[in-house]
């Protein structure tokens, strides 16, 4: 999945801040469960989770972020 | 040891100890880069804290930090006593010889009788060795405690601390650390009961345990034996209770090094197959008028899982 967010162009990865979290940790884990996540991989976006045990082809990512950028706003 | 969970870097934790003041064992674990974190290891390794502290604080790689800074910062957390030392979490030798069936119980509570009852019932029905997965006492002051970790030496059966054990063991059973009437030795004896016990059944290996407290000691590690089994089933699913994150654990079945897992803290009676990970959930010894175990038995088909109950009075 971060390589998926890695291939993004560098003109998105300057609007966004990744965070990857492991489900193998207590972190990861109330991370996964506060997003109320239920399958590997998932993507939230500004705190919504928006794919879920896919990894979304990159146009569809790239669309989904844009639908949530404002400018100004970095999240 | 330390365990430390450092801020704003790749690891997830940082290990290591002290002695006379002399750094010891440093490992970055969940994460990082492996050549530089054995690099710093080994140049760290027997050098006084106060020494090293200097090349450590400030050196900056990600987020306004670094791998050595976090481990500067936990030292310094360290030699002013706000991070306490961890006892390491304690997992059983595994038991030699080939086990074919077993029975389980759980929340004995001091319960001698019932013990007693399970041991031989479970005996005649061709179990080879009797489990116990944790609050083999109850703190209840009247020789029950004694009795029962006694009749557990005696029987052989195999048994793992729970979070009422654990107390016991540390004279600090109640919420105001009251005395514990125990006898030394059997509190003695709880204390070098292993938290997680390890065994064979058929060509299927296995791990018992009671359940979340262990995380919750300073020793545990997210990344140490058998945590993937522990957060897995008492976090993530909680207990086995929260079935929508099912496809969530099948993905994180192939960091668990058992395919049997046994657990007992909720009281509940629960077997969970995932992937060819047997997961069960054994509940207390005594439920009303019953005595309640569990029987696992291997087969060439996989793992049978039977719950069996005995009328208390018989």
């Amino acid at each position: 999945m971060a390589e998926s967010v890695q291939a993004l162009p560098n003109d998105i990865k300057e609007i966004i801040e990744v965070y990857e979290w492991d489900l193998r940790t207590r972190e990861g884990i109330q991370r996964f469960k506060r997003l109320r996540a239920k399958s590997l991989p998932s993507v939230a976006l500004n705190e919504e989770l928006v794919f879920e045990a896919i990894i979304p082809p990159q146009e569809e990512l790239i669309q989904a972020i844009m639908d949530r950028y404002r400018p100004n706003q970095r999240s | 040891m330390y365990v430390f969970k450092p801020q704003g870097v790749c690891p997830a934790e940082i290990h290591f100890a002290l002695e006379n003041n002399a750094i010891k064992d440093v490992r970055m674990v969940g994460g990082g880069c492996i050549g530089n974190s054995q690099l710093i290891a080994g140049l760290l390794e027997g050098m006084d804290v106060d020494k090293a502290l200097p090349f450590l604080r400030g050196i900056v790689c990600r987020n306004g930090t670094s791998c050595p800074d976090q481990l500067g910062k936990a030292l310094l957390m360290a030699q002013n006593g706000e991070i306490a030392e961890a006892d390491p979490i304690t997992t059983g030798i595994e038991e030699a010889g080939e086990l074919l069936k077993l029975a389980v119980i759980s929340e004995a509570m001091g319960d001698s009788e019932g013990i007693e009852r399970v041991y031989a019932l479970s005996k005649a029905e061709g179990a080879q060795a009797l489990y116990s997965l944790g609050n083999l006492t109850r703190g209840g002051g009247d020789g029950a405690d004694d009795a029962a970790v006694e009749l557990a030496v005696k029987k052989g059966i195999r048994v793992v601390q729970g979070p009422i054990d654990r107390m016991i063991a540390l004279g600090r059973f109640g919420d105001h650390g009251a005395e514990v009437s125990v006898k030394q030795a059997n509190r003695d004896r709880l204390l070098i009961t292993p938290l997680i016990r390890m065994f064979n059944l058929g060509d299927r290996h296995g791990v018992a345990f009671h359940g979340g407290f262990i995380q919750d000691l300073p020793g545990f590690s997210d990344f140490g034996p058998y945590a993937s089994e522990i957060l897995s089933v008492c976090y993530l699913s909680d207990y086995l209770r929260d079935e929508s994150v099912f496809p969530a654990m099948e993905t994180m079945l192939k960091h668990f090094s058992a395919s049997i897992v046994l657990f007992g803290t909720t009281g509940e009676w629960k077997h969970v197959r995932l992937g060819e990970v047997d997961m069960i959930n054994v509940g207390s010894l005594r439920s009303g008028e019953f005595y309640r175990y569990a029987l696992i038995e291997w087969t060439k088909g996989g793992v049978v899982v039977q719950f069996r109950s005995t009328p208390v009075e018989n």
